[in-house]
Parts: C-alpha cells; sequence; structure tokens
C-alpha cells in the first residue's frame, strides 16, 4: 500500500502506519468520502440516519488528492487541522445517533485511496462520495456500490438506483437522501415535481368534481325535468357533459399521474417533428449588364 | 322514440347497486374505449335494461355518456400524437349519414317484422359482422405473431387504393396516409350503419381503417374515438331533442368510464400494435357467440321455432354473461398487458450512468 491512513477514533487521533489500519470488522459500514478536507452538514446528517436506521457503522475518509511530495506522501497539514476538526464533529453527533463511526485521513489519489481501504478493511457495504468527487473512476476500482452525494437535489430515488440497491442488499433508505450522478438526474428531479403536482391537481379536480356529482345529485329533480323536456332544452344534458368530462376526465388524468401510471416514455409521447429552417441562398447570382 | 317528454318516460329508481354496477361497467367499458377506440359500450344497454331502465332511454344514455367519454379518449391519446384529427372528422362526418341510413333500415324491418323481428336482425348482424371480421383480425394476429418482428405494413387492398388518384386526394399526417376521399366514404358509412344497428362502430370503423385505408392500429383505434366523439354527439342531440337522457345514468356511468378511458389510452402507449387486434378480435368473436345464443330467441318469437320460456329465459341470461366477459377478458388482456409491460420497461431501464469526472 503506498497511500498512508491517519486512523482516529477521537480528535485526539494520531497518524498510525498502514500495519495498523482499521482492521476487518464483523459489522457492515459505510464509507463516506471526502476529498476537501469538510463533510458538509447535509451529508453528515443524511448519512448518520442512513447509518442509523441501517444499523451499520461508518468511516468518514478525508483523503487529500494533493499530498506534500515526501516519502511516503503525507497530507498537508492545513488539510489534516481542516479534517480533524471536521471529524470530531462528525464523531460527536455519531455519538449522539449511538452510530459507532471512525475517521480516517490519507493522503493520495481518492479513487486509489478508496480502493486500499476498501482492500484492508473488509465489511464495508456501499461508499458515498462527496458530490464533487468523481464517481466513474472510483466505481472503476471497487467492487462494493458507491453513491455521490447530491443533497441539493434531495429526496430522490430513481427506481434504476433502487434496483441497484436491491441487488446489492441495500436498504430503501440508505438511497432516500442519495441519488446516482446521472444525466437523467435532471429528468428525475421533474418527474418528482410533477408528480407533487399531479397530487395537487387530483386533489382540487377531484374536490370539484365531488361537488359537481353532489350538486347534480342534490338537485336530480330539477335537473332531470330540465333534460327531459326536449327541443332546445336538449342542450342542457349536453352541457352538462361537456362541464363534467373537463372537470372529471382531468380529475381522472391527474389521478392516475398521480399513482404514477403515466404513458410510456419510450413509445408514449411522440415527439413533434422540427420543422426544417429554410436557408438563405447566399450563392452568387448571374448578372447580365446591358 | 319520438314520444317526448318525462310524463310518458319511467325514470327509474336508483339505489347502491345499481350505481356500482353502471360504475363498474363504466369503468371497464371505458378501457376497452381508451385503448381499441370503441367496442365498451355494448353491455351497457341491456346493462341498464336489465336494471329496468327502458331500452330507450338506455340507448339515449348510453349514447349520452359516449361522447364525452370518445371525447376525453382522444384529447388524451391526440397528447401521444395518436390521433389523426383530419380523418377522425371525415370519417366522422360520413359515419353520421350511415347512422341516418341505418336507422331508416332499422325502421324499415321494424315496421315490417316488429320487435322481434328488429332483434333478429340486429343479433344476425352482430353474428356475421363481428365473426367475419373478427375472424380475420384475429387471422392477421396469428399471422403478423408466426412471421419476424417488422414494422406493420399495409395490406395488399390498401396498398392498391393509395395509388389511385381519384380527385380528391387527401393526405393524413399523423396516420401518413395520402388516398382519395371517395375511399375513405364507404369505412365512415359502414361504421355509421353498424352503430345504427348494434352500438358499436368501431367494430367495423377500426378495422376498415387498418385493413382498406391501411394506417395502423394505434392510430386507427385512436382516430375511431373522434369518430365516436361526431357520431356519440349527434347522436345525443337527437335523442336529447326528444327528451330520453336519464342524466344521472349518463353521469354514473361517465364517471367510470372516464377512468377507464385514461387508463386504455395509457395502455396504448406500452404495447405493440398487435395487441390492439388481439384485444378487438377477442372481443368480437365472444360477444359474436353471445349474440348467436340469442338468436334462437328471437326465431321462436318469430314462431319459427319452438322454443319453451325457461329455454328463452336461459338463453337470455347466458347471451348478457357472455357480453360481460367479453369486456371482463377484453378488459383483462389490456390491463395484463399494460402491467407486463410497466414492469419489463421498469426493469430493463438503463443503468445510471456515472457523470463524467
Amino acid at each position: 500500500m503506498e497511500s498512508q491512513f491517519h486512523a482516529m477514533e477521537a480528535v485526539a487521533a494520531r497518524p498510525v502506519p498502514p500495519d495498523r489500519w482499521p482492521m476487518p470488522q464483523i459489522r457492515k459500514r459505510i464509507l463516506v468520502v471526502s476529498r476537501t478536507g469538510g463533510l458538509t452538514a447535509e451529508v453528515f446528517s443524511a448519512v448518520l440516519k442512513i447509518a442509523q436506521r441501517l444499523g451499520l457503522d461508518l468511516i468518514a475518509l478525508y483523503t487529500d488528492p494533493l499530498p506534500r511530495n515526501t516519502a511516503p506522501p503525507a497530507c498537508r497539514p492545513a488539510f489534516i487541522v481542516k479534517a480533524r476538526i471536521n471529524g470530531a464533529l462528525l464523531m460527536e453527533q455519531a455519538r449522539r445517533r449511538g452510530v459507532h463511526a471512525q475517521i480516517v485521513i490519507a493522503p493520495g489519489k481518492v479513487a486509489r485511496t478508496v480502493a486500499d481501504l476498501i482492500a484492508a478493511s473488509r465489511g464495508i457495504a456501499f461508499v458515498i462520495l462527496e458530490p464533487d468527487i468523481a464517481l466513474r473512476e472510483v466505481r472503476s476500482l471497487v467492487s462494493v456500490p458507491v453513491f455521490a452525494a447530491v443533497v441539493e437535489t434531495g429526496r430522490l430515488c430513481p427506481s434504476s438506483t433502487l434496483s441497484l440497491a436491491r441487488r446489492h442488499g441495500i436498504g430503501r433508505a440508505a438511497l432516500k437522501f442519495f441519488n446516482v450522478h446521472s444525466p437523467r438526474g435532471g429528468e428525475q428531479m421533474a418527474e418528482n415535481v410533477s408528480r407533487k403536482k399531479n397530487v395537487q391537481k387530483t386533489f382540487v379536480f377531484g374536490a370539484a368534481a365531488a361537488a359537481i356529482y353532489a350538486a347534480v345529485f342534490y338537485f336530480a329533480d330539477p335537473l332531470m325535468s330540465l333534460a327531459t323536456r326536449g327541443k332546445f332544452y336538449a342542450l342542457v344534458p349536453v352541457a352538462t357533459v361537456f362541464l363534467f368530462s373537463y372537470i372529471h376526465g382531468n380529475f381522472t388524468s391527474y389521478f392516475w399521474s398521480a399513482l404514477g401510471i403515466e404513458a410510456s416514455k419510450r413509445t408514449g409521447v411522440q415527439p413533434k417533428a422540427v420543422k426544417p429552417v429554410k436557408r438563405k441562398d447566399t450563392r452568387p447570382r448571374a448578372r447580365l449588364s446591358v | 322514440m319520438h314520444a317526448t317528454g318525462s310524463e310518458i318516460i319511467q325514470f327509474i329508481d336508483l339505489n347502491l347497486i345499481s350505481v356500482l354496477f353502471l360504475f363498474g361497467v363504466g369503468f371497464v367499458g371505458g378501457l376497452v374505449s381508451g385503448f381499441i377506440g370503441s367496442g365498451g359500450a355494448f353491455v351497457l344497454t341491456p346493462g341498464m335494461m336489465s336494471l329496468g331502465v327502458p331500452g330507450t332511454v338506455a340507448v339515449a344514455s348510453n349514447m349520452c355518456h359516449k361522447f364525452p367519454k370518445a371525447l376525453v379518449g382522444s384529447i388524451k391519446r391526440a397528447r401521444y400524437g395518436q390521433v389523426d384529427v383530419k380523418l377522425g372528422l371525415i370519417l366522422g362526418a360520413s359515419a353520421e349519414i350511415g347512422v341516418q341510413i341505418g336507422i331508416h333500415v332499422q325502421k324499415l324491418i321494424l315496421d315490417r317484422w316488429g320487435q322481434a323481428g328488429s332483434n333478429l336482425y340486429v343479433s344476425l348482424a352482430f353474428v356475421a359482422v363481428l365473426v367475419s371480421v373478427g375472424g380475420f383480425i384475429l387471422r392477421d394476429v396469428i399471422k403478423s405473431t408466426a412471421a419476424p418482428a417488422t414494422a406493420p405494413q399495409a395490406t395488399r387492398i390498401a396498398r392498391a387504393l393509395q395509388k389511385i388518384e381519384l380527385w380528391p386526394m387527401i393526405a393524413f399526417k399523423t396516420a401518413k396516409v395520402r388516398i382519395s376521399l371517395w375511399f375513405t366514404v364507404p369505412v365512415g358509412l359502414a361504421t355509421g350503419m353498424l352503430a345504427a344497428t348494434i352500438a358499436v362502430g368501431g367494430f367495423i370503423g377500426v378495422p376498415g381503417l387498418m385493413y382498406i385505408i391501411g394506417i395502423t392500429s394505434i392510430v386507427a383505434s385512436a382516430s375511431e374515438l373522434v369518430i365516436a366523439f361526431v357520431m356519440g354527439l349527434g347522436g345525443t342531440l337527437i335523442w336529447a331533442w326528444y327528451g330520453m337522457v336519464d342524466l344521472r345514468l349518463t353521469l354514473i356511468i361517465l364517471g367510470g368510464s372516464l377512468f377507464g378511458v385514461q387508463l386504455g389510452a395509457i395502455g396504448t402507449t406500452y404495447v405493440k400494435d398487435y395487441m390492439i387486434k388481439v384485444v378487438m378480435a377477442t372481443i368480437m368473436l365472444i360477444v359474436a357467440l353471445s349474440r348467436g345464443i340469442a338468436v334462437p330467441r328471437y326465431l321462436g318469437q318469430l314462431n319459427l321455432m319452438d322454443l319453451s320460456a325457461g329455454w328463452d329465459l336461459a338463453l337470455s341470461r347466458v347471451s348478457f354473461t357472455l357480453m360481460i366477459i367479453a369486456l371482463l377478458v377484453g378488459a383483462g388482456i389490456i390491463l395484463g398487458a399494460l402491467f407486463k409491460a410497466r414492469k419489463l420497461e421498469a426493469a430493463s431501464a438503463p443503468e445510471l450512468e456515472p457523470e463524467p469526472a
């Protein structure tokens, strides 16, 4: 192992040689990785909640990607100080939640350091990376599931992420606060927002539909006498069903959408054809001067 | 039909069971209509009559629920890019003429052979049309599923008709077809005539669009909803002019059918083209069987056959039960295909690609 870890059980931890790195434990653990030396409060909170809910231990790895050029490479002092302070906060919060946590400070490239730590410390169920860490690179070197924390997009949980998690035996709760960086991220976020809107509209149109149904059946006798008068009163039933088809039709549409039953994304909505833009013909014209 | 006013017509009292029955049949009917473009309403008229609703009121109320259902279904499917509005409106106009012809024929038969003769004519029309057209669709489905998977192609007759340049030629953009108006008219007329006879014009309209005009079953079933809207609105105005619409019945059925029609329309985005044909052929053949069983009843009523009262009742019940079974089988196939396809789509969702560094 080329990289060097600094492990600590408390704030006053001191650097230890590789042969004293955290040894394999029976309990499963989550590895959360920072390369800035400071995990944000949101990541703290989310990771601890997950660890608490799943009953897992926690390892926080602070890896310095720009170590001092020594042999062996060592973390920059400022990085160590920052990581220790951040680690102390994490340890304190973990203690309050009854989660067993360990802090590891190590120099070296993130992906390599994570891979080394996983190899050295068995029992890591999955890895959560700080948002700005290259997910692809880490994934290419490790065999456990790797997720990137996207706290801003918050409680997104795409179905494919869930299926991935199920395959690896990770609970749903673990994914509730995280999302995998993906080109579909924005789409998923839009989907969630639209689902929320659909629920709201279901209630609005549902209430309106219930109201008009109640009104029709409450005033059934006068309405029926109007609707069955014939001649130009024929417009009464026709107008009534048009009104119902708008309100109840919208309600039923939003109802299925709110339940998540929507058109297939593959063959569903056909995109509108883009009209070709007519280019201006700028070629020189033949001229005849008479 | 021409009796005006509520003083003549007996409107039934509704109870919870009848409301739930109508809502449920409306839902299943809507589901089938949303999926295959029509065919959901044929159980409703006999269903309402079994609750004690007079025949004319049952027909009028059924008609009055059909056009808003078709409107909602066609709007939904138009959002999926499946509806050719121009085609639907043109065929709807010719279908209206077909309805008038169909009503005239019905009147002639009614005057000559009475109610039993009219019923026999309707049942024979059911059996003849549904067996021939349903059998043809089933054969097509079997052939197309046995053949290697290719994009659905127009039939030979459709291709031949599209080649004939007979003024006025009309281009239907969504249907991706250019054909003479004169070849669309017979399809519309037949649709209207069948609608006036057995109340489900789509059983000839959708196959006509697929096999004669040459459009895909998805677009055909979606455009049929526009035709159903045009025919339904026209028919409703006529029935309502004579004060025959029981608005309460209409709204209860509409309550269920709008849930169904939305789900049926969503279903079309998940299934392959031939699935619409499967559902349509299945329903048509079971309904044909149902009406075939009812034929001896009408022969008995015309004194062309000896049939005891017990047998008459039994055949009537078996026939009605088979109609409900037809609808339920169709709905079962649709829901099964929809949820199976959704599951497959979710399972085969592409693995999330990590974002490049």
